[in-house]
């Protein structure tokens, strides 16, 4: 046999079919509620744009436009945690609510992981897991203790062997003047950087961390990789 | 356009292509067909929404292709699916022969396809088994014509060895 397609055919020949009779009910059931979906965030979205227009000039004394150079605007901007725009110029502003949701970067203590030396990690969250494939951090409580399930979890590896560069939709995101790339896929932020030697490392993130992508940045480029961290396969 | 509009067309689209893209989800999925059931959803939904744009541009099968081969690459990807594949090197593997042996099993050639990196895996279903383009296929999977071609090329070595009566009788005794 030598043909490609000749042996694709063969991997189905067996294998369990779909049902052969296509019926667009639960597609189309699917497809509608999708698409209502997208509607009602589209429509949240800007009402909430709108209402932050009436709102936040109102709540501000009504100055509109000149409002950041207001007493109160400019005490509502410094009342954010020192860490939580490092790499941002603070132009008074304020910076999102979902700062104070936050788990903040604390310098690392303890013993240095296989294979990686790290600056950061955050506040309160163990190491619950290090070899040199992978660096795995979680907070105490929590559920899942195994290190090689790394949902909800915060990991560092060096990209899969097999593995290609990443994405070019994926937003730029540089890391100590290196190429980075960052994308979030459902609940997990994923940072790719690119280090001295051209390796890609991954840092993944649960959104849950409250962290945007300066601050995964900043944890990010307190990452050394040593020589004993070694890539995975697949 | 009217949703009833929309509605009818989409329907047609679905009963006439539905299956297909289940069967053709099959191989990428190596022969998960719970996964290939789920990809096809997902895709058809998300077709469902640009419906009015992608008809009009009459890329309803290439739409639903680029979303079905990126979510399973994002699947394969996701954190949890990351363990069992840290290992250090693969196992040595004989050189390629020249063909792929005659009496294979459906169940052999699924494993040795779920061997293959995802993207490598898609290369192959799409050039081979939907038989696009190197052009087209370079499109959807967002890389160079000559990455699609390498990865073809590659594929087939390793299926060849993977599939050679050596190996398979050491991984399906």
């Amino acid at each position: 046999m030598n043909d490609l397609k000749d042996l694709l055919e063969l991997a189905l020949s067996d294998a369990p079919g779909p049902d052969e009779r296509a019926d667009p009910a639960g597609d189309l059931a699917r497809g509608r509620r999708l698409l209502h979906r997208r509607r009602l965030t589209a429509l949240a979205g800007v009402t909430a744009a709108v209402l932050c227009g009436v709102l936040v000039p109102l709540t501000l004394g009504g100055s509109g436009p000149s409002a950041a150079n207001h007493p109160a605007a400019a005490a509502s901007s410094h009342a954010q945690p020192s860490h939580a725009q490092p790499s941002r110029p603070r132009s008074g502003t304020a910076t999102p609510d979902k700062q104070s949701a936050q788990i903040k970067l604390v310098a690392w203590v303890g013993t240095q992981p296989p294979g990686y030396r790290v600056s950061w990690m955050p506040k309160g969250w163990v190491v619950q897991g290090s070899t040199p494939y992978a660096l795995v951090m979680a907070p105490p409580s929590a559920a899942d203790k195994n290190p090689d399930v790394y949902i909800r979890k915060l990991v560092v590896m060096l990209q899969s062997r097999d593995a290609t560069a990443p994405p070019a939709e994926w937003a730029s995101q540089p890391v100590n003047g290196r190429p980075g790339k960052f994308d979030v896929q459902g609940d997990t932020q994923i940072l790719t950087f690119q280090i001295a030697g051209g390796q890609w490392v991954v840092v993944q993130a649960p959104v849950s961390l409250g962290w945007d992508r300066a601050e995964l940045a900043k944890f990010a480029s307190g990452v050394q990789v040593l020589v004993a961290a070694q890539q995975g396969r697949g | 356009m009217p949703r009833s509009s929309r509605d009818e067309e989409f329907s047609a689209f679905v009963r006439a292509k539905r299956t297909g893209l289940v069967r053709s989800a099959c191989l990428l999925t190596a022969g998960d067909t719970h996964l290939a059931e789920d990809l096809v959803q997902t895709a058809l939904a998300r077709l469902y929404v640009a419906w009015p744009k992608v008809r009009r541009a009459r890329t309803e099968s290439a739409y639903v292709w680029r979303i079905i081969v990126n979510a399973h690459i994002d699947e394969v990807r996701r954190p949890g699916r990351r363990r069992e594949r840290h290992v250090p090197e693969l196992p040595e593997l004989p050189a390629p022969p020249e063909a792929f042996p005659d009496g294979l099993g459906g169940g052999e050639v699924r494993a040795a396809l779920a061997a293959l990196p995802p993207g490598m895996r898609a290369a192959v279903v799409l050039r081979h088994w939907l038989d696009l383009s190197v052009e087209e296929t370079a499109e959807l999977l967002n890389c160079s014509e000559g990455t699609v071609k390498s990865q073809t090329a590659k594929a087939a070595a390793r299926l060849r060895v993977l599939l050679s009566p050596a190996v398979v009788e050491r991984t399906h005794p």
